[in-house]
């Protein structure tokens, strides 16, 4: 057998094990069923993915997008392991340390989406990519505009590690009622499109990845709860509370 | 029904197909799981329940990899 089959049959392989990884993922986290083992490994493999494909691509090539890809793509690992430093416990070592790092990951995808909602003000807002948002939207600009300030003050507020429970919970509502109002439409329309798959898949792919950041952000809400007496609910201001070291 | 939306149906492709049967599996089994918290949250907190649900949607490189994309 020569090597460039042998790269196949590995290549073919490889796809599969990753497939069958995710849907085993999904249903892990879907149940809450070993969650610190699929939140990891999920967070592992989107840092690798970033690392061997999405990486190297962006500083070659460059543009927007792709830096706009890295970043989504850790944010989504972040998330991950935020969800795993849950499971395992968010007030102890392991899962303390994991869910500080989401939170940074997550706050400078913040950060970074927010500056894009300025720059770009046409697209789809939440995660900002090439497609525009439709034209049956009204206040168009205006929308990106809210969603970038809410964002930047949100990002803000991770990186510092003040108010995260509150900028997490009302920026992931905001993110999930986008996907609601805006993306839900976009997908129906290019699931009806009889033009090609690839517009279906493409719809598809806008609903489910800006879902996936908004649960990113929400997963810190939850962090945040998880750490926090019962007490100290929206009440992040008391100058030793855990909320802020974490 | 129409011919044309009958057409449209069958034509809809596998890759497609698969990832919105999915899409719609996870909603529910998600949903389901969620449920508890979700009725024991309060306010926004409601909204943080469906953390894991939102997570758990992000089923489309699984499906694109075991279904490739194929223009129709």
């Amino acid at each position: 057998m020569n090597l460039v089959a042998v790269v196949h049959a590995v290549a073919f392989v490889l796809a599969y094990f990753v497939g069958f990884a995710l849907i085993a993922a999904s249903l892990s986290i879907a149940t809450k069923s070993q969650v610190r083992w699929s939140g990891l490994l999920f967070g592992i493999m989107m840092f690798l993915f970033v690392a061997m494909i999405h990486f190297p691509g962006a500083v070659t090539s460059g543009g927007r997008i792709l830096w706009t890809i890295v970043i989504r793509e850790m944010s989504f690992g972040g998330g991950g392991w935020v969800l795993a430093g849950i499971a395992m416990g968010g007030s102890r070592a392991p899962g303390k340390n994991l869910i500080a790092v989401g939170r940074v990951l997550i706050a400078i995808a913040a950060i970074f989406f927010g500056v894009q909602h300025f720059l770009h003000p046409l697209g789809l807002p939440g995660v900002p990519l090439e497609k525009q948002m439709p034209t049956w939207i009204p206040a168009r600009p205006f929308i990106d505009y809210l969603t970038g300030a809410f964002l930047i003050v949100a990002g803000v507020c991770f990186l510092a590690a003040r108010k995260t429970r509150m900028a997490a919970t009302y920026l992931g509502a905001w993110i999930v009622l986008l996907v609601v109002v805006i993306y839900a439409p976009v997908l129906i329309g290019a699931l009806a499109d009889p033009s090609t798959a690839v517009k279906k898949v493409e719809g598809l792919n806008y609903f489910a990845d800006t879902l996936l950041f908004g649960g990113v952000i929400l997963s810190l809400a939850r962090a945040m709860t998880a750490i926090a007496p019962p007490s100290a609910k929206f009440t992040e201001s008391a100058p030793n509370s855990s909320l802020r070291t974490v | 029904m129409q011919p044309t939306v009958l057409a449209a149906f069958f034509e809809f492709s596998r890759t497609a197909f698969s990832m919105s049967a999915a899409v719609l599996a996870l909603l529910v089994i998600g949903l389901l799981a969620a449920k508890n918290d979700i009725v024991q949250a309060r306010g926004l907190d409601k909204i943080a329940a469906l953390t894991n649900l939102c997570f758990a949607i992000r089923w489309r490189p699984s499906a694109q990899n075991i279904f490739p994309v194929q223009n129709s």
